[in-house]
């Protein structure tokens, strides 16, 4: 016959294997949206990928300008090492683009094909400058200019260019092709890109797969190191630039962390709870809670098509909190030689702690945080399944458990909670907490910068301050994306944008307006270089075979110009431009979609760069705000924007959870003093964090409020068990299973306060200040509010 | 594309007289045929001559005959090269111009007009015109083996004619004589598509001259 324990266990580890059965086809992602609040901003930012702005990755190499290994000199060895580490980046099929040098022929891509769409491309103000070239005394100085150049050593190949181009027409297209010079200040040698002062060489790559998520980020690494090896790099300085260096340096420095607290923790808690349940069952008590997370992660994963890394973690992590249930059932039926009894005594307990913590955690389901709300998501499921699991199989463990003696005694010598000497002086102690914590929220600033969660090694700061200094990389820019169905669509909306920003003299514009108009503009174009020479035409063509014949030219010498401009004009195509040498120059300013569909990944995107300048960004707002599919995104204001999201956010949410608490608290106790008593831990947990962060940066992160919504679903738990078992004279268990939970709580998260990353501290800092106030309030200040005798009547002495 | 190689082709021709006053052939290799054997004893004395000297100046006299031009235009000047990366380009008449290279650096002048500086890495145009020139200046001939059909024309002439037919589309020939005592180049004509044809007609020649510091950085044009 089948114990009814082993039906319990069997069940349970059923549904733990139903549960892993489900997990094993997880997705998880580690995306950078979803930390972002606000539609908006995720808008922003899926454009900035899509741009390929945030997954691009920058590789510059560095020699000192005499120094000539092998007998190569410097610049040499430079386009040598940049070819093959960029033939090689190419050849992993991990990158949407690598781009290590133009195409051979890109100089004369201009002279040859660019020169046909003279007409579609020229504006009026080209116009104007041909105008006053066809001016005689012009006229005579140009065909002066030509006579020497053919005959200077120059002028053998130039034949065919001056009698096709006599008035240097090429000059405006030439002039348009510099304005597009990207946000590198650069040289262009043999197709490579070198600094002004040719001791380095830029390459870049694009990867497909995101590079805020560290397992890419270290297979792009590992593949860059790998063709780095194989060449000989002595004496050339390497440097990765941009998010993939970011994303190591983090991932590095929370996984030493991580390795080097998680196993501390680990060993720290389960000895401690050998220790102080004295047994082996202990272990039962820690893992019992945790054996629902399989089932939490597999019911998630019906829920998210896609999960998040961070969502995941922090889940696990808040589920721990489930542990506190288990120590508190354990402790109660331990303590009780009636079992039933000791279960009745804390279901009710167990049952309100679970709602207010779950409470907390909906109240972040409305985060506009996606990782929050995932995070909120697995909590909930997970502390209900815990507590299911913890209510099945704790009992279990308990049969013929000789704790039971141990804890009378132990109970019988001194209860904590029906202590209530010096009972004015704690309350005294207890609100001038209340009042200095009250005091430090107001004088905290909230940063909301995110990169102040961001820890990138001395290397990295390095490697980015000389990439600056070397190619005057301007990280202030504002891009405005124009988004069409269509490329036509996408271009004409380019050149309103490129329209309107000449109409308010916006200077420093990079737009591909200049060189890639929309087919309408080219139509326009034409019209009017159509108009421009009927007027001109026949007599500028006498004018310069006149003045040619006076310098020495036959007659028909410029018989090509006269014909070309008697030709169809024609217009340019885009794939003309992106299948050109100069396609490089161009990808990062026109997107086309992605063969995998998602909404936006169907629309071309067309950039225009301007400067970041202060004011520029609302200027451009009022210009440009009511262009449907124009995008404008600005760095520091999108920055900026992001904070303030989140800010509300987390004000909102934290908020709310003290409200829901304040409410479910009062709903249920209907009592005030009882309330109050419940909520003291929390209002000390808030005040203790508050404190600590005036004491140590005067400043809040979003990862202290976080924490801080978690330490208040903790600490009112604290308040809750008191509450309940100050109504119990024979209760003797709960101080100790409230110490127990408190220290554990402190021992899992208290290591954290000591890791090298920010984030992992601030979390560790956080909880140690909370939960070190909570606890000792809620043994100590919530009995003396509850007052000493049974039924919560005070009387204090 | 085609202008690309015309200007290789052009310059590598066009400066071909600096390589027989100047560099150092290289071995032919293990051709041996009579006329082979007769070239390359002729090179050899070239270049026996040419190895003495590091600098030098000439006048020359440009004579182009183009199908644009509805007569053969003269134009006259003084060249100077000082190896290994200096030149100096001087027309006198008709039209006043100085063309400058010292090393990466370029200046062209002309009378009336702006000097125009420009680099030879970063100009498409002037890069591989100093590219020619210096690998000219260089003395590899092997490497205009390697585009190159070399013959003899007469006892003291060579004529170059490239490998590459888009090349040969813009310079069909080039026909370099040499002074049969001094062994220095005296003429070389160009011969380009069409009938368009450029000579260069080189005298008084200083070998192994000095300049003045600023000669390759200034124009001094009046």
């Amino acid at each position: 016959m089948i114990s009814s324990n082993k039906l319990k266990w069997f069940f349970a580890l059923s549904l733990m294997l139903l549960g892993l059965w489900g997990a094993k086809g997880i997705h998880l992602r580690d995306d950078v949206l979803d930390l972002l609040p606000g539609q908006a901003v995720r808008t922003d930012i899926e454009i900035l990928q899509r741009l390929g702005l945030v997954n691009r990755v920058f590789i510059s190499f560095e020699v000192d300008a005499g120094d000539v290994q092998g007998g190569i000199p410097p610049v040499s060895r430079l386009m040598k090492i940049a070819e093959a580490v960029g033939v090689d980046l190419k050849k992993t099929n991990m990158f949407r683009e690598v781009v290590y040098r133009l195409d051979e022929g890109f100089e004369w891509f201009t002279y040859d094909k660019l020169w046909n769409y003279l007409p579609a491309l020229s504006t009026e103000d080209d116009l104007a400058v041909i105008a006053e070239k066809l001016d005689l005394s012009s006229l005579e100085k140009i065909i002066s200019d030509n006579f020497a150049q053919l005959n200077s050593p120059a002028g053998i190949p130039l034949v065919n260019q001056v009698r096709r181009d006599p008035l240097a027409l090429i000059g405006l297209l030439f002039k348009r092709l510099e304005g597009l010079k990207g946000e590198f200040s650069m040289t262009i040698n043999e197709g490579f890109f070198f600094s002004k002062d040719r001791k380095s060489c830029l390459i870049w790559a694009e990867s497909l797969d995101s590079l805020t998520d560290s397992v890419n980020a270290q297979k792009i690494k590992d593949i860059i190191d790998s063709s780095l090896k194989q060449n000989d790099m002595r004496g050339v300085t390497v440097r990765i630039v941009g998010t993939l260096p970011h994303t190591l340096a983090n991932a590095e420095l929370v996984q030493n962390d991580l390795r080097r607290l998680l196993p501390l923790a680990s060993i720290s808690l389960l000895i401690f709870l050998l220790f102080s349940l004295r047994g082996v069952r202990a272990i039962g008590v820690m893992v019992i809670p945790l054996m629902a997370a399989p089932i939490a992660i597999a019911l998630l994963n019906l829920i998210y098509d896609k999960i998040s890394t961070l969502a995941l973690g922090f889940g696990i992590v808040l589920m721990g909190i489930a542990v506190d249930f288990s120590i508190h059932l354990y402790l109660a039926l331990s303590a009780k030689e009636n079992r039933d009894k000791g279960l009745n005594d804390v279901v009710i307990p167990i049952s309100l702690a679970t709602l207010t913590t779950i409470g907390v955690f909906v109240v972040l389901l409305f985060s506009e945080v996606p990782s929050h709300r995932q995070m909120a998501t697995f909590a909930i499921i997970g502390l209900v399944c815990a507590v299911f699991f913890s209510f099945l199989l704790i009992p279990t463990i308990i049969s013929g458990n000789r704790l039971t003696s141990h804890v009378t005694v132990r109970a019988s010598k001194k209860n904590l909670l029906h202590e209530t000497r010096g009972a004015y002086l704690k309350i005294i102690s207890w609100m001038l907490l209340i009042l200095l914590g009250g005091w430090s929220w107001t004088q905290l600033e909230y940063d909301g910068d995110l990169r102040s969660l961001d820890v990138p090694s001395q290397q990295v700061i390095d490697d980015e301050q000389v990439f600056r200094k070397t190619w005057h990389h301007n990280e202030s820019q504002t891009l405005i994306v124009s988004q069409g169905k269509s490329i036509a669509s996408a271009l004409e909306k380019n050149d309103i944008v490129f329209n309107k920003l000449k109409a308010i003299n916006v200077s420093g514009v990079q737009s591909l307006s200049a060189i890639l108009p929309s087919l309408k503009t080219q139509t326009e174009n034409i019209s009017n270089w159509s108009l421009f020479w009927a007027n001109r035409a026949e007599k500028s063509k006498d004018n310069i075979r006149k003045i040619g014949e006076e310098m020495g030219f036959t007659a028909d010498a410029f018989a090509p110009f006269f014909r070309w401009l008697d030709q169809p004009d024609n217009l340019l195509q885009p794939e003309t431009l992106l299948n050109s040498p100069i396609r490089p120059i161009l990808i990062s300013m026109l997107r086309t979609p992605a063969s995998d569909s998602q909404t936006i990944e169907k629309e071309f995107l067309v950039t225009t760069i301007v400067p970041d300048r202060d004011h520029l960004f609302s200027e451009l707002t009022k210009v440009l705000g009511q262009e449907q599919g124009v995008t404008i995104i600005s760095n520091s204001k999108w920055r900026t924007q992001v904070e303030k999201l989140l800010r509300y956010d987390i004000i909102r949410l934290s908020t709310s959870a003290g409200l829901l608490i304040v409410v479910l608290a009062s709903l249920y106790f209907r009592n005030l003093r009882q309330t109050i008593a419940v909520l003291a831990p929390v209002l000390s947990a808030l005040s203790a964090m508050a404190i600590y962060g005036l004491l140590t940066t005067g400043q809040l992160n979003m990862m202290h409020v976080l924490m801080g919504i978690m330490v208040i679903g903790i600490s009112v738990d604290y308040g809750i068990f008191v509450v309940f078992a100050n109504k119990n004279p024979d209760e003797h268990v709960t101080s100790k299973a409230v110490s127990i939970c408190a220290v554990s709580t402190l021992i899992g998260f208290g290591v954290l306060a000591f890791a090298d990353h920010y984030a992992l501290s601030t979390l560790g800092a956080t909880v140690l200040a909370g939960i070190g106030a909570a606890w000792p309030t809620a043994l100590i200040v919530t009995p003396v509010i509850l007052g000493a005798r049974r039924g919560g009547i005070t009387k204090w002495k | 594309m085609a202008k690309l190689l015309a200007w290789h082709s052009s310059l590598l021709l066009f400066f071909l007289f600096f390589a027989t006053v100047c560099f150092v052939p290289r071995s032919w290799g293990a051709e041996d045929t009579a006329d082979v054997a007769k070239l390359k004893s002729f090179l050899g004395q070239i270049e026996e001559q040419a190895s003495s000297v590091d600098a030098f100046s000439c006048r020359f006299e440009q004579i182009k005959y183009l199908a644009i031009f509805s007569k053969p235009i003269f134009f006259y000047g003084n060249l100077s090269i000082d190896r290994p990366d200096k030149m100096r380009w001087e027309i006198t008449k008709p039209l006043p111009s100085v063309l400058l290279l010292d090393g990466e650096n370029g200046l062209q002048c002309s009378a009336g007009r702006p000097a125009r500086k420009f680099n030879t890495v970063s100009d498409p145009v002037m890069k591989i015109v100093a590219k020619q020139i210096w690998s000219w200046m260089s003395g590899d001939y092997m490497a205009l083996r390697e585009s190159y059909t070399i013959s003899q024309k007469g006892d003291f002439g060579i004529l170059l004619e490239p490998f590459d037919s888009a090349v040969a589309k813009v310079i069909s020939s080039v026909l370099v004589q040499f002074n049969p005592v001094t062994l220095q180049p005296t003429s070389v004509t160009i011969s380009e598509a069409g009938k368009d044809r450029t000579e260069l007609l080189f005298t008084d020649y200083v070998l192994n001259n000095s300049f003045a510091d600023d000669y390759f950085s200034k124009c001094f044009l009046k």
